[in-house]
C-alpha cells in the first residue's frame, strides 16, 4: 500500500452569523478513506464543490487537516515524508503554476539543487533529460512560461514534479484547461510515465470521459464524502449509487434523461442535509416530495458490495 | 493576459514613456540627481561663505568683491564688498560700501591675477540674512534632500518588506501582531512621532534618516502584505511548497520577484514623503543644523524676514515643491504603468 488516507476531515471556518457566535463549519472533506497502490491510478470524480481539490491538497498538506491520518509507505509520521517531495501535485492552470519571473529550466534546477538529487555538475543534464522525458525539446529550458503553449506548460509542470522522483502524483484537473487533442497527449504521457517509472496517480477531474481513460479505480465524491468506489470498468458498466448513475447520465449524451437528478442544486457543505447528503436530489429516495425515512435521517456507511466495490446507499 | 505577460516590463516601460506626467516627473528627478551629484561644479559660490555686506539682496543682484587671503588656519578667504578699487604698484586702494577708503598690500589678496581676487558674482536668487548665495545653498541642499529621501525610504523599504512579508506569508498571530502595530503607527500623527524621536536625540541628519525610516515603514508593510497575500495563493507557490522548498526560498525566489511592481511605486512615493518630512523637521529646527544648507532650514531662516526678503523662503520652498512633485508624478506614472488594473479602477 503506497498511500493510506483514513477518515480524513478538512473543515473550513465559514461565515459568522452573529458577531460573537461561532463561525459555521464548512465540511469540505468529511471522513474520507481511500488507499492507492503502487503504480495505480485512482480517479476522483465529483461535481464542483464536492471537495475533490481539497482532498488532494489535504494529502500534501496544502490545507490543514481537521482530523484523520495520511500514511505514506508505512510512515505514519507525516514529517518524515511531507518535505521529501515523494508526493507531488500538478495543477489545473499550467500558466499559473509556473513562476512568471523564472525560466522554466531554473524552476526545475532549483528543485534539483535544493534537494541535492543530482550532483551540481549534472543538474543541466538532468533538467534536459526531464524535458526529454515529457517530450519537450531540451533547447527550451531558457524560455519563460509565457513563451509556451498550454500543453507545453503542462508538460513542464509534469517535468518539475518528476524532478524529485515522486512515487505519487496528485493530478488536480490537469487537462481541464487544455484542448481535447492536447488532453489526449497529456493523458498518454502520464500513462507512459506510469508504465516506465511506476508512479501512482490520484487523478482528480470532473470529466468522466477523461478519468475512464486513465484510472484503474474510480472514487465518486459528493459533498465531502465518498459515495461509491470501485474498478473503473465496473463503475462505468454498472454504476450503483444513484449519484454516480446521474453523473454518468449527464456525461453520456446517448443516455440523457433516463436517470437524472431531481434538482441541480449541490448540497451546501456548510449545512449539509441530514441523513444521506444526496437524498434531496435522489430519484430513489425522493418520491414526489416524500423522502424515504432512512435516507432522510440515517447517514449511510460505505459498505462493500463485491470485491472492492463499495457504495454508500441505503437502497442498494 | 498573455500579451501583458509577454512583455510585462517592456510594455510598462512603453506606457511610462507615453505618460506625459510621468516623463515630467522623471525629468525633474533626473535633473535633481544631476544637480545633487555635480553640486560643487554647478554652484556659483561656496554655500557657506558669508558676505556680510550683502545681506538680503534680491534676486539678480550683482556683487563687487575683493578676495583677501585670510588666515588659512582659521578660515578660508575673506570677502570684502567694495564700490571701486585702484591698484598702484604693490598696493591696492578700495572704497567699501560705507564710502571709507582703505589701502592694502597686493600680497594680502588671494591669488595672483585680478580675476582671482576681484569678483563680480551675480546672486541669481538673491542672498540670505548672512549674505550667502541662495542659489548655491539650494544646489547643495539638493544633496541633503536626496540623501534623506533615498536613505530614509530604503530603511522604510527594508523594515516594511521584512514585516510585510512575515505578516502576509505566515498570517495568523504574526499577521495580527504586525498589522495592529501598523494601525497604532498610523493612529499617531506622523509629524508628532517624528518630533518625538528626533527630540530625544542630539539633532543631526543621521537621526533624521532613521526617524523618517522608522515612521514610514507601516505603509510599505501594508502594500507588501497585500501583495504577498495575493501572490501566495498562486498555484506556483503551492507547487513550490509541495516540492518541499523551504519558506525563505519561496519568499525570496518566488514571492518577492512577483511583488516588485507595487514596491517600486511605494518606494518612489516614499522618497517624496521623506523629503517633505526632512524639510518639516529642519523647518522646526530638529533636522539639519545651521549652517547646513537644508531646504527646510532655509525656509525657517527666511520666515523672520518674509516682509523684507521673501526670496529667502520662496526659492527653497519652490525647490521642495518641484522635487516632491517630480517624485510623485513619477510614482503615479509608475503605478499606472506597472499595475494596469489599478488604472482601470480609479480612472
Amino acid at each position: 500500500m503506497l498511500l493510506n488516507v483514513r477518515d480524513l476531515k478538512t473543515y473550513f471556518p465559514g461565515r459568522k452569523q452573529y458577531l460573537f457566535s461561532k463561525p459555521e463549519q464548512i465540511k469540505a472533506i468529511d471522513g474520507v478513506t481511500i488507499s492507492i497502490e503502487e503504480g495505480e491510478t485512482l480517479g476522483l470524480v465529483g461535481e464542483s464543490g464536492s471537495g475533490k481539490s481539497t482532498l488532494g491538497k489535504a494529502i500534501v498538506n496544502l490545507v490543514t487537516k481537521t482530523g484523520g491520518t495520511v500514511t505514506f509507505k508505512d510512515f505514519t509520521d507525516e514529517k518524515r515524508w511531507s518535505n521529501s517531495g515523494k508526493i507531488q501535485m500538478i495543477f489545473q492552470d499550467p500558466l499559473a503554476s509556473l513562476n512568471p519571473r523564472m525560466t522554466v529550466g531554473n524552476a526545475i534546477s532549483e528543485v534539483l539543487k535544493y534537494h541535492r538529487i543530482v550532483p551540481k555538475y549534472k543538474i543541466m543534464l538532468r533538467v534536459k533529460a526531464l524535458f526529454r522525458m515529457v517530450e519537450l525539446s531540451p533547447d527550451l529550458i531558457f524560455n519563460y512560461p509565457h513563451q509556451f503553449s498550454g500543453g507545453q506548460r503542462q508538460r513542464i509542470g509534469i517535468a518539475r514534479a518528476l524532478a524529485v522522483n515522486p512515487e505519487l502524483i496528485i493530478c488536480d484537473e490537469v487537462v481541464s484547461a487544455l484542448d481535447v487533442s492536447v488532453q489526449a497527449q497529456i493523458i498518454n504521457l502520464l500513462k507512459r510515465l506510469q508504465v516506465d517509472q511506476g508512479i501512482a496517480y490520484l487523478f482528480i477531474s470532473h470529466d468522466l470521459a477523461v478519468v475512464r481513460q486513465i484510472a484503474h479505480r474510480i472514487a465518486v465524491l459528493y459533498c465531502g464524502r465518498i459515495v461509491e468506489i470501485g474498478r473503473t470498468d465496473e463503475i462505468i458498466s454498472s454504476p450503483m449509487h444513484p449519484y454516480t448513475q446521474a453523473l454518468f447520465s449527464v456525461a453520456s449524451e446517448s443516455n440523457s434523461g433516463s436517470m437524472s437528478m431531481i434538482s441541480t442544486e449541490v448540497a451546501n457543505p456548510a449545512n449539509p442535509p441530514d441523513g444521506c447528503h444526496f437524498h434531496p436530489r435522489c430519484p430513489i429516495a425522493n418520491n414526489s416530495g416524500n423522502f424515504i425515512e432512512a435516507c432522510a435521517s440515517i447517514d449511510p456507511d460505505l459498505n462493500e458490495k463485491s470485491g472492492g466495490r463499495m457504495v454508500a446507499c441505503h437502497q442498494i | 493576459m498573455n500579451h501583458f505577460l509577454q512583455n510585462q516590463w517592456s510594455a510598462s516601460l512603453q506606457q511610462l514613456k507615453q505618460d506625459k506626467g510621468a516623463m515630467v516627473g522623471l525629468s525633474l528627478v533626473l535633473l535633481l540627481l544631476f544637480i545633487g551629484f555635480f553640486a560643487p561644479w554647478l554652484a556659483p559660490m561656496d554655500p557657506y561663505v558669508q558676505i556680510l555686506e550683502y545681506q538680503k539682496k534680491p534676486a539678480g543682484f550683482k556683487g563687487n568683491i575683493l578676495v583677501f587671503s585670510g588666515n588659512p588656519n582659521i578660515q578660508g578667504d575673506n570677502f570684502v564688498a567694495i564700490q571701486s578699487f585702484k591698484t598702484l604698484e604693490d598696493s591696492i586702494h578700495y572704497v567699501d560700501l560705507l564710502d571709507r577708503t582703505f589701502t592694502a598690500h597686493i600680497h594680502e589678496l588671494s591669488g595672483e591675477n585680478e580675476t582671482d581676487w576681484h569678483k563680480t558674482p551675480r546672486f541669481w536668487l538673491g542672498t540670505d540674512n548672512f549674505g550667502r548665495d541662495i542659489l548655491s545653498r539650494i544646489i547643495f541642499g539638493a544633496r541633503i534632500s536626496l540623501k534623506v529621501g533615498f536613505i530614509a525610504s530604503t530603511i522604510s523599504l527594508m523594515l516594511g518588506v521584512l514585516l510585510g512579508v512575515l505578516s502576509g506569508y505566515y498570517g495568523r498571530w504574526v499577521d495580527t501582531l504586525v498589522m495592529r502595530f501598523t494601525d497604532i503607527m498610523f493612529g499617531f500623527p506622523a509629524l508628532l512621532f517624528l518630533i518625538g524621536i528626533t527630540a530625544a536625540f542630539e539633532p543631526s541628519l543621521t537621526v533624521v534618516f532613521f526617524a523618517i525610516g522608522f515612521v514610514s515603514w507601516p505603509s510599505m508593510a501594508r502594500v507588501v502584505r497585500g501583495q504577498v497575500l495575493s501572490v501566495k495563493k498562486q498555484e506556483y507557490i503551492l507547487a513550490a511548497r509541495v516540492l518541499g522548498l523551504p519558506d525563505w526560498r519561496i519568499i525570496v525566489r518566488h514571492i518577492l520577484p512577483n511583488c516588485l511592481a507595487p514596491i517600486i511605486v511605494a518606494y518612489t512615493m516614499g522618497i517624496a514623503g521623506a523629503i517633505m518630512a526632512e524639510a518639516s523637521l529642519s523647518f522646526i529646527g530638529l533636522g539639519a543644523q545651521p549652517p547646513t544648507p537644508s531646504w527646510g532650514a532655509m525656509i525657517n531662516y527666511g520666515k523672520d524676514f518674509l516682509r523684507v526678503a521673501p526670496w529667502m523662503s520662496v526659492y527653497p520652498g519652490l525647490a521642495i515643491a518641484l522635487t516632491v512633485l517630480g517624485f510623485n508624478l513619477l510614482g503615479d506614472g509608475l503605478r499606472d504603468a506597472l499595475d494596469p488594473k489599478m488604472k482601470q479602477e480609479f480612472r
